[in-house]
């Protein structure tokens, strides 16, 4: 991989191609807690939160601790990078309840399109309603207008529907990652949970491990990565960001979004033979199963 | 560090004269910093960013966070400023009345071993601060030893820690730990990639994380003694 | 010194016109009562070996305990006022064991020997710490043990003066066993011949008071105990067949 750090001439050691990234299918799989730092973590912020923050009445404190508290109720970590010509969106497996896995083949990254891909972290039974609500509206626009939605459009409906809970929000921060069909353009974008869009020319992350995230994507992620060293770029930041997360991991999902056919076709020749790993094709992107 | 007043009513407070006020004092502020030490065959490295702030203001930018204690010990602290002050001075303090009952330097595994013993005596008001030790051991290798504010303590070989430490731990996991990598050497690291590594990690802690900036201070411990290098963040 | 009685016997803490402190100089005699231990430090590690001292045939000398472990590393001899010993093996023990609480390692010989000697400096302190008696302690003790300095032997006295030894005999027949010590050490001298050479001292000085007391000749081997300490047995107290084995080449 030629990912070259865009701070410094550092060289992030990940070379060779897909398979090895396959081949952690079986290791992901055996994932375990190894340390206390997320509890430092947590120690932390519990702290800052009881202590720190003013409290001018005790119903807003409390419903500042509630909040934080829902948002990882269950569980997330969801990331979406830019490439050369492509887009990739990821998102791990784990659905729990606080601190007990429950599954560990949770659907958070929905399709909403050929080219349009959408990452709900936040709390399962809001994320669920969610898509499918938006699924719905999407399903509504493109019948009225007969053509497919553009991702930017796409950002406002999403918007919308957010902000019509303003002030009883569904508890997830949806993450969008898409092509746009006629500039063949990739497009991310980000929004907070009462629907405040955020577009982004390089990545975008969410979820109970955005520290993490933001870390491994700041160092990781350059401009113009071709497909395979964007899914390469990802999956890294991904993996190593919910390792330090002991409410995301168990297994991952990675989409790769190409408007141009044959990277699908190279990638899934590429794929790990002696692993039960299976990319599923779509339409147009590959899912890429970290898992099983 | 903060004394709120509160009004009985926070609708009057304005005219509510002469009513009884509940004043709430808060011993402890959050200074930032950051903080990360990484551990070789026969060195070990520790820097720190170099900014002191509270809220959304810069204190300092010049205010490193790593405490030379002997010439093979270097302990960075991050967290609360005036805690950090203490501790430091009495960390100190102890160290020379080590040196004159023992008629030695303390070595990094004792200093370790002491410091998590202070910080479980004030287990029920704790020193609000993060520390990490970089040095060498007894057999010149190189030792890092990371806390938690009450005491904690473990040997490693590279941790993050302070306002940013969750934006850099998992980079050292990939990057030095070889977490999720497969098929790749695990060549030892060698001290000028510690350097680069950590010049890198913390250009990206000062994009993400407002408490970090400024200028980074590197502490680089080897047998010959104690090195500085130091470089700049953006200062935004 | 001790045919006259003066007014400065009684107080601790009370220095004659000549500058002596009494009390503490009849404490030292006191050892010269109490019953022979010998310390040799060699190259391989440090023994102790003592005598018990057996005043009727009806006494148990299993239950006479002259040479303690402080800590892994360490052992102590002791002569004088026994009793007066165990205040001063409790704060050793405590004092190593704190040590090793705080810094997670092990305290060093000499560290051991200063924080007992500072308990031993307290007497006739009107708020001394607990442990502390209005009288000097009236025992003598040999440290031994290993540290990362190697073998080391201290010896303390009721005053608490602590002086490192390389071989070292206190008691009552200290004054025939530092001789005969300073004959046979040298600085090649092995564990094993450290072993033989103190408990051939011992034979010797207890055999010469043999005839006083009621106990047969034979029974030297139940009257004496040793321990070394090693780098890598540590404290290690040897049994009667260990003492046996050195005897019978004596």
């Amino acid at each position: 991989m030629k990912a070259i750090n865009k701070h410094l001439d550092h060289r992030i050691d990940v070379d060779g191609g897909l398979e090895k990234i396959m081949n952690l299918a079986e290791r992901v799989h055996k994932l375990e807690f190894r340390n206390s730092e997320d509890n430092c973590v947590n120690f932390w912020q519990q702290h800052i939160q009881k202590v720190v923050i003013p409290s001018n009445g005790s119903s807003e404190k409390n419903s500042r601790i509630l909040e934080k508290s829902i948002m990882s109720y269950n569980g997330a970590a969801i990331v979406a990078m830019k490439g050369k010509d492509c887009v990739a969106i990821a998102s791990d497996c784990r659905f729990g309840i606080q601190a007990q896995t429950v599954a560990t083949n949770f659907q958070k990254i929905f399709e909403m399109g050929p080219y349009l891909y959408l990452g709900l972290p936040g709390l399962a039974t809001d994320v669920q309603t969610v898509a499918q609500r938006l699924k719905f509206r999407l399903n509504l626009y493109e019948l009225r207008e007969n053509r497919r939605i553009k991702p930017k459009t796409f950002l406002s409906m999403v918007s919308n529907l957010l902000y019509e809970r303003r002030f009883g929000p569904y508890f997830v921060e949806p993450v969008i990652a898409g092509i746009e069909s006629k500039s063949n353009e990739p497009f991310i974008a980000a929004l907070d949970l009462i629907g405040c869009p955020m577009i982004t020319e390089d990545f975008v992350v969410s979820g109970t491990c955005t520290e993490q995230l933001y870390g491994m994507c700041e160092s990781l992620w350059v401009p113009d990565l071709e497909a395979e060293d964007l899914f390469q770029t990802i999956s890294q930041a991904l993996l190593n960001a919910v390792d330090r997360d002991a409410v995301s991991g168990w297994g991952a999902v990675v989409y790769i979004i190409t408007y141009i056919q044959k990277f699908r076709c190279g990638a899934v020749n590429t794929a790990s033979p002696k692993s039960d790993f299976t990319g599923t094709e779509h339409d147009n992107a590959i899912e890429y199963g970290l898992y099983e | 560090m903060s004394v709120i007043t509160q009004p009985r009513s926070s609708f009057v407070e304005e005219y509510y004269a002469g009513g009884p006020k509940e004043v709430s004092f808060n011993p402890y502020a959050h200074n930032g910093g950051t903080i990360l030490a990484i551990a070789g065959d026969d060195f070990s490295v520790i820097g720190s960013d170099t900014r002191l702030s509270e809220g959304f203001s810069i204190h300092s930018r010049d205010c490193p966070k790593t405490y030379k204690l002997t010439n093979t010990t270097v302990l960075g602290c991050a967290g609360f400023h005036g805690d950090v002050l203490t501790l430091t001075k009495v960390v100190e303090a102890r160290l020379k009345m080590y040196e004159h009952e023992h008629n030695k330097q303390m070595t990094s595994g004792a200093i370790a071993a002491m410091l998590s013993t202070m910080l479980y005596h004030r287990r029920f008001f704790p020193y609000y601060v993060y520390n990490i030790i970089g040095g060498l051991d007894e057999e010149g290798k190189g030792c890092v030893y990371s806390f938690d504010p009450v005491g904690s303590y473990e040997r490693e070989v590279y941790r993050a820690g302070g306002s940013a430490g969750s934006i850099l731990q998992p980079l050292l996991d990939n990057q030095i730990g070889f977490k999720n990598m497969q098929n790749v050497e695990k060549l030892p690291l060698s001290q000028e990639k510690a350097i680069k590594l950590i010049k890198d990690v913390f250009i990206s802690a000062a994009e993400r994380d407002i408490y970090t900036g400024d200028q980074v201070q590197i502490q680089i411990i080897t047998k010959d003694g104690v090195r500085m290098e130091s470089f700049a963040l953006r200062r935004d | 010194m001790f045919l006259t009685r003066s007014e400065y016997d009684r107080g601790v803490n009370t220095f004659s016109p000549e500058g002596r402190l009494f009390q503490v100089e009849y404490a030292i005699e006191a050892i010269k009562l109490g019953s022979t231990a010998i310390g040799i430090q060699t190259a391989e590690g440090v023994v102790l070996a003592v005598e018990k001292r057996v005043t009727s045939p009806l006494i148990e000398p299993s239950s006479i305990e002259k040479i303690l472990e402080v800590d892994s590393h360490i052992a102590c001899a002791m002569s004088g006022l026994i009793a007066d010993s165990r205040t001063l093996i409790d704060r050793a023990r405590v004092e190593s064991q704190n040590h090793w609480f705080t810094y997670n390692e092990k305290m060093s010989i000499e560290s051991v020997t200063q924080a007992v000697s500072n308990l031993a400096l307290q007497f006739g302190d009107d708020d001394a710490g607990p442990g502390a008696m209005s009288r000097p302690f009236g025992v003598a003790l040999l440290f031994a043990g290993i540290d990362e300095k190697g073998p080391r032997l201290f010896h303390m006295d009721p005053s608490g003066t602590f002086l490192q030894y390389e071989a070292k005999a206190i008691g009552s027949g200290s004054e025939g066993a530092q001789q005969a010590l300073q004959e046979v050490y040298h600085k090649s001298m092995t564990l094993k011949e450290a072993c033989k050479e103190s408990l051939k001292i011992l034979k010797q000085i207890m055999e010469e008071k043999l005839n006083e007391t009621n106990v047969e000749a034979s029974e030297t081997l139940n009257l004496t105990a040793m321990a070394t300490v090693t780098k890598d047995n540590l404290f290690h107290m040897s049994s009667k067949e260990e003492i046996e084995e050195f005897i019978k080449d004596i």
